[in-house]
Order: structure tokens, then sequence, then C-alpha cells
């Protein structure tokens, strides 16, 4: 892909920050949760937003750190002054101020910063379900879509009473709640099978931690076909695996051999570092 | 289920669907409308018979033939035949009147009879309304209606744990719902105001209510959702055991709902905002729940959160730790993966230690934690900072439940007899 990668210093000349498209109220949730104390590496943040007036002006310390530009997140210019190319995550929020259109105006939004940094991590924040199938020939990695969220939630937590209390524990980033983390395979690991992991990763008593599944790297499928972007390349995907079987015939089953590049999915209480607890067995 | 309750819910359905009630009610007048006329008309045209024409009649039966006269003159429109038995002036203008009685009548009933065919047809695509008299056992109560609504019934129909509980749409526009792209059954309506205690009095099945409230105003993100409020209030005042979801829109109301003893206050925009938050720390995470939670292509077979229904009795009197290198094993011949228990608490526990338990009696703790070297609170729990937490040591109970992620609730008595 032709990134186009001119003017990459920013107004703040910073790396490996957020960046968040579209401020609203409910935006203070994130910045809270980013920067919680329970967060061990606190990043930057950078706001895009056209209406900066909004923005609340408070000395609270969640909100060190956090940087503000003003202008249109469609605006290829608006991104580069946020430093898009040395970002590690993009938010597009959806825009309180046009709900009908947000859909649509996130899509512009993803179109220019994939011209930028195609490899920059994308979460975008939809508001209609049926908007889900237009991202799907782009770089997005994760969308989460309040219709359908809350669809799912309510529908759930009437056949299994509790369960948004369980879901609200997993999502909240605090010392005091469980969070679900994505780590790499310890070296240990490689070549050994998920259920292998799990019996030993239960084992551990210094840390409480639940192996919950794992993800690697695959080929985005769509309607069984593998899809291509825009420049004809294939668009890659990780396909994640929770609770995997038990059965040896799916391909993906607790027999599954952990490969260089896998990540598992663990819940624990803060970052379990889980490759710790296999270094000395390694050595 | 009970074979009776099923057939007599069945006949409910189709009486309802295709309100046969109002349709026979009119068939009912029409009859009865028939045999006032019938009856008029014969013993009029007797009498004038009687009066006029006493000689040519030599019995009672001669006069009961003009019963069978006058009925065939209003339902096919033939005059008595006045060659066998000639007829007064008097009785001639009876006769008269019945074949006008008999276009009305014979206009009404087919009038009726298309009307009831054209009704079937147009009822097809509704759902049934909910029968007055008759209780349902463990129903799910949707008060309210937007546009969430049918994927909240597609998400409640295709999960295994919905059994045969029967789902309630309450709404004051419930009547004009028509079914979505997929056909449901045991989908039933009741066209009134959910807010109204006689209504929720009707809807209200005999054990285990459930209740999702969902946002009705159309502004209700700024509002509040005060039709929401209401709704839960007169749910609350009229059964306090009933498990109760509601849809908040806006995070201001919370603290209203709060305040109340409704079980589950979900605030969409809130869990959304986390989940991003959670995916911009750790990439990938929104994928995580988005699967816990189901993707619209992959709705059956995904996995998800469960709570197991009962404790299996192997499990009783051990902790945790112990339930959870057995389930380990376990995993051999059953597809889940243990994350927690949901431990049952008694109201004195709850008030002793501060338990926040939103109502539900138990308190729920994910991924127990190790209590080496903390002060332990009763046989259970254990303070870290301000929290309470259960610890891994914790015994089970028979209330208490597992909770567990799998593709279908795991039968835990059958699972360790295969082990």
């Amino acid at each position: 892909m032709n990134a186009d990668n001119s003017n990459a210093n920013g107004d703040f000349a910073i790396r490996d920050h957020i960046i968040i498209c579209n401020w609203s109220s409910k935006a203070d949730i994130i910045v809270r949760q980013l920067h919680d104390e329970s967060v061990q590496k606190k990043r930057p943040i950078i706001v895009i937003t056209n209406s900066p007036e909004d923005m609340p002006k408070t000395t609270d310390p969640a909100y060190r750190g956090l940087l503000i530009i003003s202008g249109d997140p469609v605006n290829k210019e608006i991104l580069k002054r946020a430093d898009i190319s040395n970002a590690s995550t993009v938010v597009i929020l959806a825009d309180e101020n046009d709900i009908e259109n947000s859909d649509s105006k996130s899509i512009l939004i993803v179109l220019a910063i994939e011209a930028i940094n195609p490899h920059v991590h994308i979460i975008v924040e939809l508001v209609k379900s049926n908007s889900e199938m237009f991202f799907q020939y782009t770089h997005v990695d994760e969308i989460v879509c309040l219709e359908q969220l809350s669809e799912k939630l309510l529908a759930q937590s009437a056949l299994t009473p509790g369960l948004s209390l369980v879901y609200m524990d997993l999502l909240t980033q605090s010392s005091d709640t469980n969070e679900v983390y994505q780590e790499d395979v310890p070296q240990a690991l490689i070549g050994a099978s998920y259920r292998k992991a799990e019996e030993k990763i239960i084992t551990i008593d210094e840390k409480d931690i639940i192996l919950i599944g794992f993800s690697t790297k695959a080929e985005k499928i769509v309607d069984g076909s593998s899809i291509t972007n825009g420049w004809g390349n294939k668009i890659f995907s990780r396909k994640i695996v929770i609770n995997p079987k038990s059965s040896s015939k799916n391909m993906y089953s607790k027999d599954y051999i952990f490969k260089p590049g896998d990540t598992m999915f663990l819940i624990s209480y803060e970052q379990p570092n889980i490759t710790q607890y296999f270094e000395a067995e390694s050595a | 289920m009970n074979i009776g309750y099923k057939l007599k819910k069945n006949w409910y359905a189709f009486w309802q669907k295709y309100k046969l009630g109002a349709q026979y009610r009119n068939v009912r007048k029409l009859v009865a409308f028939l045999i006032i006329v019938w009856l008029l008309g014969s013993f009029l045209t007797i009498a004038s018979q009687w009066m006029f024409y006493r000689e040519l009649h030599h019995s009672a039966s001669d006069y009961a033939r003009y019963f069978w006269y006058v009925i065939i003159e209003l339902v096919s429109g033939f005059d008595i035949p006045s060659d066998t038995i000639p007829l007064h002036i008097a009785s001639q203008i009876i006769s008269i009147l019945m074949l006008i009685m008999g276009i009305i009548v014979v206009g009404l009933f087919t009038g009726q009879i298309i009307s009831m065919f054209v009704h079937v047809m147009q009822r097809a695509d509704f759902y049934p309304e909910k029968p007055a008299k008759f209780r349902f056992d463990s129903p799910i109560l949707i008060c309210g209606i937007n546009q969430k609504l049918f994927n909240i019934l597609s998400s409640l129909k295709k999960s295994p744990l919905i059994q045969n509980r029967e789902i309630i749409i309450i709404d004051e526009d419930a009547a004009k719902i028509r079914k979505a792209e997929h056909d449901f059954d045991d989908i039933w309506y009741i066209n009134a105001n959910p807010c109204d205690r006689s209504v929720i009095a009707r809807a209200i099945g005999k054990k285990d209510n459930r209740v999702i409230i969902l946002s009705k105003d159309e502004n209700a993100r700024y509002s509040g959702g005060s039709s929401a409020i209401s709704t839960a209030l007169a749910i609350e005042a009229f059964d306090e055991k009933v498990h109760t979801v509601v849809e908040v829109a806006n995070r201001n109301a919370v603290e209203h709902y709060q305040a109340t003893k409704i079980n589950e206050c979900i605030h969409v925009s809130e869990f959304s905002l986390k989940l991003i938050s959670q995916s911009a720390l750790r990439p990938g995470l929104a994928n995580v729940f988005n699967h816990l939670l189901g993707d619209k292509a992959d709705e059956t077979r995904r996995s998800q959160i469960f709570f197991s229904s009962a404790l299996p009795s192997a499990f009783i009197g051990k902790s945790y730790k112990q339930i959870a290198t057995t389930c380990a094993k376990l995993t051999t011949v059953t597809d889940f993966t243990l994350i927690g228990f949901s431990k049952y608490v008694r109201r004195e526990e709850i008030i002793k230690y501060g338990l926040s338990t939103r109502n539900l009696n138990y308190f729920t703790q994910i991924n127990p934690i190790n209590a080496a070297g903390m002060h332990k609170i009763g046989d259970c729990f254990v303070k870290r900072g301000d929290k309470i937490f259960i610890h891994k040591e914790s015994k089970l109970v028979q209330k208490d439940k597992l909770i567990y992620i799998a593709e279908h609730p795991v039968s835990f008595e059958q699972a360790l007899g295969d082990l």
C-alpha cells in the first residue's frame, strides 16, 4: 500500500499515543479508563475535535497528558498534525452532533487514516449495525456497535441474571476488577498445545489468571473467500478462538499447537506478564 | 413441558392470533338476530293465518310448518308456497318483510364470512394477543418498543437458555407489531401501557419471571427515559422477585434506578465506551467481547458466558480451587472454561459485609482470588483495599452457581459421569 508518510512530524512529535476522533461528554469515560491508576503504561492521548470548547477544563489527573487538536478528523492534514504515523491506536467515536450520518463520517475518517498509516490499530464506534458491512473492506481492526451491544446485553441478561455485572467487571479498568488481557504466547509454549498451556496456567499460584482463548493471524474471510483492499492486497485479521473445543477434529481445538506470533487471552486483575512464569522452565 | 399446558397454549395462540374471539362474537350476534327475526316472523305468520284462515289448518303441525317456510324465506329468498296453503294479505305482508330481512341477514352473514377470511389473512403477519385468563409458566416480558426489539427477540429465541419461555411484548402500540423476517413462535403481545399495574398483573407468569424494559422515548438519550422508570417502579411494586433488566439511555438516570430494586441497569453507552477503552489499551479486546456477546453472522456457534442452574452434588462442600482443578479435567469430555462462581448470600450477610449484589442474592466473583496472607472475613470473603472478594478456598453450597464460557449450557452431572 502506498502510504502517504510525508510530513510525518505532527504538532507534538510524540509516539505510541492514542488518538480519539470526535469528542463527546461520554468520552470522559474513555479518558479515565485509559489513564486509570491500574494502567501500567499510560499513553498520551490526542483528541481531534471540531468543538474543542466542549472539552472539560479540569485539573483531574486522568486528563494529564491529554492534547487537543481543533479540526475535522476527516481532514488528512489534521490527522498528520496528530502524528497519526506514529500513533499506536486510533479510536473513532460516533459524532453525537450528527448521529444520523455518524457512521458515514467514520468511514471517511478510516479511509483518511489508511491513506496515511495503514498499520495503526483502528477502533470504530458504530451507531447502526447495518453500517458494519461497509467496514469489511477497510483495515478497521475492531468495531464496537452500540446498537448491537445493547441488544445482546439486554437479551442475555434477561436469560442469565447477573450477566451484565460479569461484563461490567471484565470491562472496567481498575485493580479491583478483572480485565481480559492479550499477551504473546511465551516462547516456552511455542510448539505446545493449548491444552498444555491451560494445565500449566491453572497451577500458577502467584497470580490469579484464567486462560480463556487464543488468537492467530489468518486471512480475512467474507462469505467464504478471502478479501483484498482497494490496492489488491489481501487483508489479514486475527482469528479469535474463545473456549476452544476439546475435539481434535476442529483446527482450532484445545490440541491447537501454538506458533510464533500467536497470542493468549487471559482474565486477570492486572497485567499477567505470563512469560515470567515460563522463563525458569525454558531456562 | 406439560402436554395439557402446551395444547392449551397452542389453542390460545391460534384463537388469539386470528382474533377469533371477536369474530365469534360478531357471528353470535348475527345468529341471535336471525333467530329473533325468524321466531317473530313465524309467530306473526301463524297468528295471521290462525285469525283469517283457521279452517284451512287441521292440526298444530300445519301451523308448525310456517317455521320452516319463514326460515327458508329469510336465508334463501323463496316465498311461502301459496299454492298449497293460501296466504292471507297480512301473512303476505309479513312474508315481504321477511324477504327484506332475509336480504339484510344474508348480506350481513356474507360480509362477516368474507371479513373473517380477510382478517385471517391479515393477521398471519401478527403475533397473538396474550389471553387474559391464561397464565404462562415463566415468561419474559418486554416492556416498551424501540428499534432494538426485533434483534432482542432474535437473540432471545436463538439462545440455548430460552427453553420454553414465552415472550410477551407490552406496549400501547404492541398490536401493530408485524413479525420480522424470522417467524418466531411463542411471542405474544398486550396492547396496553406497561406502567399500569393491572397490565403487569395480566402479563406476569407463575414463576421465574424476567422483564426487559426498553427505553421507549425517542429522545431518551437526553431525557433519561421516564416511561422506563415508571414501568420499572410498577413492576417493582407488583413483585420484587421479578428479575428486571432496564435499558438506560442516559447516564444521569442510572442513579434513579440504583435507588430502586431493579436488578440490572444496562447503560449501553457506558459498556461500549469501556469496551472501546479496553480495546485501546489491549488491541483485540472488542473482538473478544463481540465474540462472547455474539456476532450476527455466527449466532448459534459461539461461546458465551453461562451460569450453571444448580451446583452438581459432587461439587457441594468443595472449594472453588478443588472444583477448578476437577473442571480442568472435565474439559476433555465437554467444552467449557470455568471463570468464576456466583455465591448465594443471605440478606444478613449482605448487610453484615456491605456486599453490592443488586438484589440478586448472589455475589458474583469472576476469577476468585488467592487469599494467602490476606485477612479473611467469614468463611468466603477477603478484603483487599475497600473491596470485598471471594477467595479460592471458599466452599461452595448447593445454591451457588458456576460461571463458565461455553457454546451451550453444560450438564456437569453428565460430564462428571462421563469422566
